[in-house]
């Protein structure tokens, strides 16, 4: 396996009012291509603003990240943007749909940045509801869906460019533990049958088990780097 | 602790409240300055009626039939003086008109003799100096460069002393008059205004110097008395004017048993009456636009300050449980934005202030120095006065609609649930606190409101009209017709606004095929977030809705004008005889008409090819042999054919053809008359009608040749039942019939065999003359020679239709202007709307920008969609209020011409219509571009965590 995303010592620091707060101290991973990472810790450990930074949603405050050979920090905003169109897939806690769009038009959201067409959009957009088990909902607006289905409808979204990189951010946070356990099915199933590259955070251990590597965090250093069992 | 809140939170929503200061401040100072204006231009127009009425308040003349012409200064000024105390002060006078001879040339020009303390108007000497003692006079500048008259000049003025007449009885033509004339000496040269009586042409004089070359010692022609300035102190013009009156009557009643000898003038309070009526109606059209764009400013305020509460619903749920009542909350909104207005009223009642003060009066002074020849006479100089009625009016409605725009969100912070603070996802759910209302049946507000809201109108309809025509209060009367026309502006802009979805469907499918991407993102959200779009799109809609209206019925004006003109007028060139203001007048032979002898008068001016005259109308009732139906006509007689003198495209035959004309003129006691008369009487070409003439038992039968359905030059053809009715429609006859008809055969009989002769022909009858001229002949030429063939005679009224377009198409350029002004300012209140909608729109989205920018979407494409959003809701609103000010312009303009049976050319006002599309398209570019750009620019993380 082949390393796809590569951290070098990696600081952010953090002004909290005069304050300056260290969130990362030196941290240093390498995501191997097909691995499913999970980033646990305390609040404040910093397992977040990580997640940010390898995302490219953050700068560090010192040192580089490399996503599938591309320096993330030294990319200009335009490139940079075009990195998480293509290469990256984002999960949010709170999913994030567009409230105007419907399901099928919120999956279709980043084919239409990439400038897919109307009708190949449309195809994807809804062979990727079927595959999520959401093609009877794809006319639906987020206020019409339930948080799984929702959440659900944001991994079809993820998908949509088929990016190698897949990032979850306490993507089971706002669901219950029945729907938790049914998304991170998905998910694994991505990473198994796709060989999609998964980084995810949680606080909930028995969604972490889903991951093939646990990093654990505290105070913005890694405290421990194992495979699950 | 309220107040502490409300200035807390403002730091929060800074931007949202330097919005809605700012508009509130440029709407005020808007309508400060333009209510600054009504009130000083109406204090300029009461110094220009002192100046040409003469600053006086009341002249006492001799009445025409009194056989003294003149008055004793002693004794009858004396009895005025004494008569009221609010009488200042009486001075003698003579004013008329004087024959002035000088070397250079002769001529009339009006003279003033005023007493010494006569200190009334004012006088500027230019040359020499005021000096009218002994044989000395003052020449008013103009009557000096008239003559050639110079300073130490001689000139000899001869006064016509009047000579009365006998009650009931015309002045004697040929009575002998006499004339005093005098040799003066010219002292000085000067302006003069504020005297009454003397214009430009005008010489001033001393008043002993008068009464000595007249020889009439002690007596004057007129006393004119000045009254005490409080008599004017009322703020209601109306009683100012009838306390003058009193006082005149007053004075009257002074004179005893020779009152009726005297005449009465109050010039200046009659002018100042019809002024007040004018700008009576002026204020009302100021107070209803200042509604209008506050009304737009109070959709801004309602709409942030909705914004402002759904931000802090859970602020105000804590407040809740912390033990606020329902009306804390309700009150802390209404002190919001009573500090907003307060701020932004304040602020700009002071601006508005300042700009009628230091930038509207140099502008009009400008403007004034424009205008050119005249304004230096005229004294004309503008001064806008800072009013307090101006500040307070603008006050008023700014409070008014800031109260009734603070009301729906006051009501939503009162009954925000405590659920907020604890869920606020589960609060609008059905709570506890909600069953003690769904167990109460309470009253439906709206339902009330909605019930007398129809009662009023109705009520308005049949009652208010009738009340406020017979009260005659032209300003309440002019309010109502404005504000109807406000409502009717509203109503239909909400009647077409439902077009707004088929625009926005257009422009979405256009968009998708220039700029699909950014299409992809505004499409969705500009069909979908309904009440956002709603009242950005109201609000474009109402501002559009007006200045189109107002501006289509301007151009359509423009392009009809010369078919309006042509149709008027009738004829190339038309002359006529005014014996006063407009109308044509009816049958009342006069020795100012003219005779058929006089229509040779015109074949003299080279050019001109076909003359006709045309008798002024006779009323005349007109039935059938068993007078089953009667109704009125006016008849006219005409002395030859009109055919290929009227204009042709503008006249229609229904039956007879252009021949009729022939066959009325050939046979007596025929007759043309209109289509719709001729349905309404049940009359068929060949049949008879029976008219009545002049005198008892005249009854004419007239037998039916011609039914026109239009005719250029003659309204009074169309095919308008209340026309007929009214007995308005009119009958061409020959001059002989016409002359049979308006003869009394029990007093004279005239034109025994149908026929009259050339003597019975020659009686002034004819009011109206209709001139072709020949083909390359110059029209303009014809018509200057005809005005000097007849400028001895001032009731004669020379009209060219050609310049008549070109007058007016003059002046219709300037009114396209002026809309164009309008719809300017109109829409700088709506811009505000825009910005202030689309900045909250954007800063409500700040998630979906943040995920859009997570996902990859760059920052420009994210502003693009923003601005391409803001771009198809304002455009698409601008168009349904285009379409509904065109359709209201079109209603109004066809349907008054159908009441005229006239055509009309249809033309859309592209320049208003290009005007607002730029307008909008800019301000929404602006507004969305400032305000996504702030938020695109941060970081995702940054954006994401502000906006969970």
């Amino acid at each position: 396996m082949d390393c796809l995303i590569r951290c070098e010592n990696i600081h952010k620091s953090f002004l909290m009012g005069k304050e300056a707060v260290q969130a990362l101290r030196g941290i240093d991973i390498e995501v191997m291509r097909g691995e499913m990472v999970c980033l646990m810790g305390p609040s404040g450990s910093g397992k977040t603003t990580l997640l940010n930074i390898i995302g490219g949603l953050e700068e560090p405050s010192r040192g580089h990240v490399i996503v599938d050979g591309e320096n993330v920090v030294a990319l200009s905003e335009d490139r940079l943007s075009r990195l998480r169109l293509t290469k990256m897939g984002f999960i949010f806690q709170n999913y994030n749909l567009l409230a105007n769009f419907t399901a099928l038009e919120n999956v279709e959201v980043p084919m239409a940045l990439v400038g897919v067409g109307w009708r190949e959009r449309r195809r994807r957009a809804e062979e990727l509801l079927k595959r999520i088990g959401l093609d009877d909902r794809a006319r639906h607006y987020p206020s019409e869906l339930s948080g799984g289905q929702q959440q659900r409808v944001a991994i079809a979204r993820a998908l949509a460019n088929a990016p190698p990189i897949l990032i979850g951010d306490e993507i089971t946070g706002e669901l219950d533990s029945e729907t938790g356990f049914e998304i991170m099915d998905i998910v694994a199933q991505l990473n198994k049958e796709q060989g999609m590259t998964i980084i995810y955070v949680t606080h909930d251990p028995r969604m972490a088990k889903f991951g093939q590597r646990l990093i654990q965090l505290r105070d913005g250093r890694i405290v421990e780097d194992s495979e699950t069992s | 602790m309220i107040v502490q809140y409300v200035l807390k939170s403002f730091g929060r929503h800074k931007a949202r409240l330097a919005i809605m200061i700012l508009a509130l401040l440029v709407v005020t100072a808007m309508l400060v300055t333009l209510n600054n204006g009504v009130e000083s231009l109406q204090r300029q127009v009461v110094e220009l009626v002192e100046r040409f009425a003469g600053e006086h308040d009341v002249a006492v003349t001799r009445a025409e039939t009194s056989p003294d012409q003149y008055v004793d200064v002693e004794r009858v000024g004396t009895l005025l003086l004494a008569a009221d105390p609010a009488v200042a002060a009486v001075y003698p006078r003579f004013h008329a008109v004087v024959e002035l001879q000088h070397e250079a040339g002769s001529g009339n020009a009006s003279l003033v003799a005023r007493a010494p303390d006569d200190d009334l108007g004012q006088v500027t000497v230019l040359e020499g100096a005021y000096d009218v003692q002994g044989d000395q006079v003052v020449v008013l500048r103009v009557t000096a460069d008239t003559f050639g008259i110079e300073v130490g000049d001689e000139i000899d003025l001869s006064y016509i002393l009047p000579v009365s007449r006998l009650p009931g009885q015309m002045p004697l033509e040929n009575a002998s008059v006499g004339r005093v004339t005098r040799r003066f000496r010219v002292s000085g040269i000067a302006l003069a205004t504020g005297l009454g009586g003397v214009e430009q042409n005008g010489i001033l004089a001393g008043v002993e110097t008068v009464q000595d070359w007249l020889g009439l010692p002690g007596r004057a022609e007129r006393l004119v008395i000045v009254l005490d300035e409080s008599v004017y102190g009322s703020v209601n013009t109306q009683a100012s004017l009838f306390r003058v009156r009193r006082i005149a009557e007053r004075l009257y009643d002074a004179l005893g048993g020779e009152a009726e000898t005297y005449a009465f003038s109050l010039a200046k309070a009659q002018n100042l009456d019809m002024s007040d009526v004018a700008f009576a109606v002026l204020r009302s059209v100021s107070a209803v636009y200042g509604l209008l764009v506050m009304g737009v400013v109070g959709l801004l305020v309602y709409s942030l300050i909705n914004t402002n509460v759904d931000e802090r619903r859970r602020d105000l749920a804590f407040l809740r449980i912390l033990g606020a009542k329902q009306r804390h909350l309700f009150g802390l909104v209404f002190v919001e934005v009573a500090v907003i207005g307060v701020i932004g009223v304040g602020l700009g009642i002071l601006l508005g202030q300042a700009l009628s003060a230091w930038v509207v009066s140099p502008i009009a002074n400008y403007m004034i120095v424009q205008l050119g020849e005249g304004s230096e006479e005229l004294g004309i100089d503008f001064q806008m006065t800072v009013t307090i009625v101006a500040m307070t009016r603008a006050g008023l409605i700014a409070a008014l609609i800031l109260v009734l725009s603070a009301i729906a969100p006051a009501r939503k912070a009162a009954l925000t649930k405590v659920r907020y603070a604890i869920n606020p996802g589960s609060a609008d759910n059905i709570q506890i606190e909600d069953l003690a209302r769904l167990r109460s049946r309470k009253f439906d507000f709206r339902i009330v409101i909605a019930g007398i809201v129809l009662t009023v109108m109705w009520g308005l309809i049949f009652v208010g009209t009738n009340f406020l025509f017979v009260q005659g209060n032209e300003a309440v009367i002019s309010v109502f017709m404005f504000s109807g026309l406000a409502l009717l502006v509203v109503g239909v802009s909400l009647l077409f606004y439902a077009l707004t979805v088929p625009f926005e469907r257009i422009l979405i499918v256009i968009s998708r095929f220039l700029m699909p991407k950014l299409a992809f993102f505004a499409g969705p959200n500009l069909l979908r977030a309904k009440q956002r779009n709603t009242v950005i799109s109201l609000m474009v809609v109402f501002s559009a809705t007006l200045p189109t209206f107002l501006g289509t019925m301007a151009a359509l004006e423009q392009r009809n004008y010369d078919v309006d003109a042509r149709f008027r007028s009738g004829a190339p060139v038309t002359v006529r005889l005014s014996r006063w203001w407009g109308g044509d007048d009816f049958f009342a032979p006069s020795g100012d008409n003219f005779c058929l002898s006089d229509l040779a008068a015109f074949d003299s001016v080279a050019g001109v090819d076909r003359v006709v005259g045309l008798t002024a109308s006779y009323r005349a009732q007109a039935t059938n042999k068993v007078e089953l139906r009667q109704t009125g006509i006016q008849i006219q007689g005409i002395t030859a054919s009109l055919d290929g003198v009227v204009y042709d495209d503008l006249t229609e035959y229904d039956a007879g053809g252009p021949q009729a004309f022939d066959v009325i003129l050939a046979e007596p006691d025929t007759i043309i008359v209109g289509a719709g008369y001729a349905e309404f009487m049940d009359l068929a070409m060949g049949e008879t009608m029976r008219v009545q003439g002049e005198g008892l038992d005249h009854w004419v039968d007239l037998r039916v040749v011609g039914l026109v359905e239009r005719m250029a030059g003659f309204e009074g053809f169309a095919r308008n039942e209340s026309f007929v009715r009214w007995g308005e429609s009119v009958g061409l006859v020959s001059l002989d019939t016409y002359i049979r008809l308006t003869t009394d055969p029990n007093v004279q009989q005239v034109c025994l065999l149908g026929v009259c002769s050339a003597d019975e022909r020659e009686q002034p009858l004819i009011t109206r003359v209709m001139v072709t001229t020949v083909d390359g002949a110059d029209e303009a030429e014809i018509v200057r020679n005809l005005r000097e063939v007849f400028s001895d005679r001032s009731s004669i009224w020379v009209q060219s239709t050609e310049e008549d377009i070109r007058t007016t198409e003059q002046s219709m350029r300037t009114m396209r202007v002026l809309m164009l002004v309008l719809t300017v300012l109109s829409f700088i209140t709506s811009i505000f709307g825009v910005f202030a909608v689309v900045y909250v729109a954007v800063y409500v989205r700040r998630l979906e920008i943040g995920m859009l920018k997570a996902i990859g979407m760059q920052r420009r494409e994210l502003v693009g969609a923003f601005a391409l959003e803001s771009v198809m809701m304002t455009v698409s609103a601008s168009l349904a209020g285009v379409t509904a000010g065109t359709v209201l312009g079109y209603v109004f303009y066809i349907s008054n011409n159908m009441m005229r049976d006239m055509p009309t050319q249809l033309t859309f006002d592209w320049l208003t219509t290009l005007a607002i599309l730029a307008m909008v398209v800019l301000a929404s570019v602006f507004s969305a571009s400032l305000a996504a750009r702030g938020v695109v620019r941060r970081k995702v993380t940054g954006i994401l965590r502000e906006a969970w």
